[in-house]
């Protein structure tokens, strides 16, 4: 508390009245919660303001709202426009189960190989340069190969989601792994511990924190990857709503698309930042 | 006294990138018995931190070798534990994990690895923070917690290099007297590396001075001991202290650049 004062002393009259506010909320028993909420409602405002100046292309978040509630769990609509049985909760499960078992997949490939390349210079003269290929090579110019060669099945999308996701994390984990100080390492071997117990008991847990930063980083963008091959062909799935309601010229269901996934995207990376906290909490 | 550690022309040249050839070990010969407590003392860069990374197996030797109980070293190894300058204590291990750690990879059951590893957390005054994480210790506390899964492991000799070099003052003394109790109930063989001649006065009973990767003097401490920081004072400490100095003179830094 003095802290603060003796800060609000110091900076402009502006901040030293923000700095005795947040401070009074703070007493008031306002916790982040609440600034949080507040964050959104700003969003909600922004929006309804774009609403007002844009008009009908832009629609109101309430009409979007009722759209999700009206269509979530089954929708007569949705068949109407050529989608298959079900609502939002069908088709953005399709779209997390694309996202989860992509990134699983990928995960543990690019993990293994980014420890692979830190830990021998053999595995890394063989998986860098191929990292490397695969890492500039856009992943989105392999999607209409793809679905030439697998249809519009899960494949081409869990191998887009799987892919990059592999690229990520072998780079963080190679970093991770190069960034342990090498002084626990040599701790480790004067107690008598061995290659395999130095990579369990050193290795993994010191690398873990920046590999949640990789974890992190893929989920973020494998929502995307996921909804880009449903928009390129899918039965099921956000991106394929998107593309249903787009040439319906629908765009609150379209906007409702997005809201949906947005919402289900941000629960999932608070899972995982919780994931993080129990599995780091030394830190 | 028994012969704990042979060390037969030991030397030790690093070719770095640019040309520049380092002598850090220079043909050393020397024996350490077992039980003493030997510091290597000398100015940063004139091979001691060399010789005890060799010790440990951590760095091994362009010629010569060293034994210890007869056997080569080859690497490292449970019998020589080693406490770093660095803060190794793992963070993601708990207080007591860590001291567990050495007897967890020697293969001891979880029970005995427990009581030894509170046996020696008490010895160190740590009973209190067996299941705290590192990060809510201090660095003193740090260097304690290192020091009792360096006893714990049983090692009949223990490296120290410069573990007190980034502590303040006061506690650097707190662990200093706390190092010769351990010692003197132990009598485990103890070689400390420091740049610190007080220091070195007030633990070893050996001091060997290095200058240019060679031992240029090897000496026999018997002041009485308990020591203290005014152990400088003494007459015989000044004594002392002058060769050694003498011997660290800046016209005896021999050129190591080949």
């Amino acid at each position: 508390m003095t802290e603060a004062i003796i800060n609000a002393r110091s900076r402009t009259p502006g901040a030293a009245m923000m700095a005795r506010w947040s401070n009074r909320l703070r007493r008031a028993g306002v916790g982040t919660r609440l600034l949080e909420l507040a964050g959104i409602g700003l969003l909600l405002v922004i929006w309804q303001l774009c609403h007002y100046f844009i008009g009908q292309f832009f629609p109101a978040p309430l009409d979007v709202f009722d759209n999700i509630a009206a269509n979530f769990w089954s929708s007569r609509y949705f068949e109407g426009i050529g989608l298959a049985p079900g609502g939002y909760a069908d088709h953005v499960l399709a779209t997390t189960t694309t996202v989860l078992v992509g990134l699983a997949i990928g995960a543990v490939a690019g993990v293994a190989a980014g420890y692979a390349s830190a830990l021998s210079s053999v595995a890394d003269q063989i998986i860098s340069p191929l990292a490397t290929i695969l890492g500039t090579v856009p992943i989105l110019v392999a999607s209409p190969f793809l679905l030439i060669w697998f249809g519009p099945t899960l494949v081409p999308k869990l191998i887009l989601v799987g892919f990059y996701s592999a690229v990520v994390l072998h780079v963080y984990a190679m970093r991770a792994v190069q960034n342990v100080n090498p002084a626990y390492v040599a701790y480790a071997r004067t107690l008598g511990a061995d290659g395999f117990g130095i990579f369990r008991e050193i290795i993994v847990p010191a690398s873990l924190p920046e590999l949640f930063g990789g974890l992190r980083t893929a989920l973020g963008a494998a929502w995307g990857f996921a909804v880009i091959g449903e928009l390129l062909g899918s039965e099921y799935g956000v991106g394929r709503v998107i593309t249903a309601t787009w040439s319906a010229y629908d765009i609150t269901s379209m906007m409702a698309g997005v809201v949906v996934l947005g919402v289900v995207a941000v629960i999932a990376d608070a899972i995982l930042a919780g994931l993080r906290r129990m599995l780091t909490r030394w830190r | 006294m028994e012969k704990l550690i042979e060390i037969h022309k030991a030397s030790c040249r690093f070719d770095h990138a640019s040309g520049r050839v380092v002598h850090a070990l220079n043909e050393i010969d020397l024996t350490i018995g077992r039980g003493e407590f030997v510091c290597l003392l000398g100015r940063s860069g004139h091979g001691k931190s060399t010789l005890l990374r060799s010790l440990a197996g951590l760095n091994p030797l362009t010629s010569g070798w060293i034994r210890v109980e007869g056997e080569l070293v080859a690497g490292p190894s449970s019998q020589r534990g080693m406490v770093f300058q660095e803060d190794t204590v793992f963070p993601w291990m708990t207080v007591r994990e860590n001291v567990e750690f050495g007897l967890k990879c020697q293969g001891l059951p979880a029970a005995e690895r427990t009581q030894i590893a509170r046996r020696w957390l008490a010895a160190v005054g740590l009973a209190a923070f067996e299941n705290s994480w590192p990060k809510e210790l201090s660095g003193g506390m740090r260097k304690r917690v290192a020091i009792a899964a360096a006893f714990a492991g049983g090692a009949p000799i223990l490296l120290m290099d410069e573990p007190f070099g980034a502590l303040d003052y006061v506690t650097r003394m707190d662990l200093q007297n706390l190092l010769l109790d351990l010692w003197q109930r132990t009598r485990t063989t103890i070689v400390f590396v420091t740049h610190d001649l007080e220091e070195a006065l007030v633990l070893a009973e050996r001091i060997l001075v290095f200058s240019a990767g060679r031992v240029v003097e090897d000496m026999t401490i018997d002041l009485a001991r308990p020591r203290n920081e005014e152990v400088r004072a003494r007459a015989e400490a000044v004594a002392i202290t002058r060769t050694i100095l003498r011997r660290l003179e800046p016209n005896n830094d021999v050129l190591r650049v080949a």
